[in-house]
């Protein structure tokens, strides 16, 4: 079956700091291990360097064509991130932008995130924001809601909020949801394709923080149909990265 | 993998909070599903409301399924001294091991009736598995029972904090670690390697049906070890452990 892979990272993250960091040669070993259209990473680097995380991303996902990049934006640093989406967001590799909500002081409807997300409308490319508080999963709803012509990915990053994400997000069609294979209870995704309908549930695997077959476990335990699969692992994924 | 026997170290039924209840029937399909052949079964009952409750729960669905099931009990040391006598009580039972909750009840590792709990555990030679989900409770853990003999598996401990596990695993052989959510990649290789005798001390568990079950049994079937340590992992470690 041909995959997307929605979310992936190169370089160190909090999962894999006592382990090896997962690199280019490792990305593109494991691009090989399935019929992969597109793998689409980010840099935990930019997590904390916006400039640096960014450019190794730009650099290390050069060269494959299977291989694109969410460009980290913060709302901390709004002008910053309007800087780096001209400078990013107009290459073909760039699938969109990844804000994190870390914590509460995140939220992406501060002025600094409504700041970033108006300088992001320009681009039709979608965002891909995480979730850790209800606070910043209201908070990604709330911003979705108003920024209605962009198309937003929402991670939860915790169980709780997983579990919650897809009726909180239900009435917001710009929104597909993307469960993290670590906080994913089961049968979230058959629950989620109940409540969101088919469309709006994407695959990620976590590459990098997570061993792929876990995701690819989950989505083989989930009671849904061979079409909702397909939907799952590919098609809403492409959908969200075409259209933007 | 042929020819294995797979043993989970920990499948779940009974109510569970924001979630449907998990039947005892979903275990046994999701154990058909994933070719498990046996399983340690717990009531949640005894880890959010009563482990006097939960125990007799877990006894009487282990008894009608006992070519599946094997039953493992729950304590709360918060319910001192009454749970030393129900320890005992265990021990007659024919439970195999016993569980603790701390982070999920809400009860520090350093309690000293958590610490005479340990002690008479180790008395009736009956293995422990202690939740230790948060950076330094397994090693509050290992200071805490410096002084026992029998096997103690560390539950719940993520790939963000294996640094710390592996340290604790090699302070002594008798600590053994789950590989629940041990996803990330290169983890269970990082185990066998820095740890003497690793692949000997990892034990597969899945919180079936709470989580996937194929999600964490992929992880050890994609694991750059031998055929030889996965079968260990899953399923000889266990039944050792267990005195089976």
């Amino acid at each position: 079956m041909a995959r997307i892979d929605l979310h992936c990272y190169l370089g160190t993250t909090p999962d894999t700091r006592a382990l090896s960091a997962p690199d280019v040669a490792a990305a593109k070993a494991y691009a090989e291990q399935g019929q992969f259209e597109a793998l689409c990473f980010s840099a935990p680097l930019a997590s904390f360097d916006l400039v640096g995380g960014n450019s190794y991303l730009a650099e290390h996902t050069r060269g494959d064509k299977r291989f694109r990049a969410w460009m980290t934006a913060s709302i901390h640093r709004p002008d910053l991130s309007g800087e780096l989406a001209r400078l990013y967001l107009v290459k073909p590799r760039f699938c969109g932008a990844l804000i994190e909500q870390k914590t509460d002081a995140d939220l992406i409807t501060s002025q600094g995130g409504r700041d970033v997300l108006n300088a992001l409308r320009r681009y039709s490319r979608p965002v891909f924001l995480t979730a850790t508080t209800p606070a910043n999963l209201e908070a990604a709803v709330a911003a979705a809601r108003e920024f209605s012509t962009l198309k937003f990915a929402i991670a939860p990053q915790t169980v709780e909020l997983t579990r919650m994400a897809a009726v909180a997000i239900k009435e917001v069609v710009n929104t597909i949801f993307v469960p993290v294979v670590s906080y994913t209870e089961r049968d979230v995704i058959a629950s989620a394709m109940q409540t969101l309908g088919e469309r709006r549930v994407a695959w990620s695997s976590g590459w990098g923080r997570f061993s792929p077959v876990a995701a690819l476990g989950m989505a083989r335990d989930s009671a849904i149909t061979a079409a909702q699969q397909e939907r799952f692992s590919f098609k809403n994924a492409s959908e969200l990265l075409v259209e933007g | 993998m042929a020819a294995i026997q797979f043993f989970d170290a920990c499948a779940l039924f009974g109510p569970w909070p924001h979630h449907e209840d998990l039947q005892i029937q979903e275990v046994l399909k999701a154990m058909t599903a994933n070719k498990i052949e046996r399983a340690l079964a717990l009531c949640t009952t005894g880890i959010t409301y009563d482990y006097r409750e939960g125990n007799a729960a877990t006894l009487e669905a282990c008894a009608e399924h006992s070519d599946k099931l094997a039953p493992v009990a729950t304590l709360d040391p918060r319910a001192y001294p009454h749970c030393l006598e129900e320890a005992e009580n265990c021990a007659k039972q024919g439970f195999k091991m016993i569980r603790f909750f701390p982070t999920r009840q809400g009860w520090p590792i350093h309690f000293a009736p958590f610490r005479e709990l340990l002690q008479k555990c180790d008395e009736l030679h009956i293995p422990v598995a202690v939740e230790c989900t948060h950076p330094g409770e397994a090693t509050e853990l290992a200071d805490a029972v410096a002084f026992t003999q029998a096997p103690l598996l560390l539950a719940g401990v993520d790939s963000a904090n294996i640094g710390e596990a592996i340290a604790v695993l090699r302070s002594s052989t008798k600590f053994h670690l789950e590989t629940t959510n041990l996803i990330a990649p290169g983890a269970l290789e990082a185990v066998t390697t820095h740890v003497p005798d690793g692949a000997n001390r990892l034990i597969y568990a899945s919180y079936s049906p709470l989580r996937y079950s194929a999600a964490s049994l992929n992880v050890v079937r994609g694991a750059g070890i031998s055929n030889e340590q996965k079968a260990a992992i899953v399923g000889g470690n266990l039944n050792r452990l267990i005195g089976e």
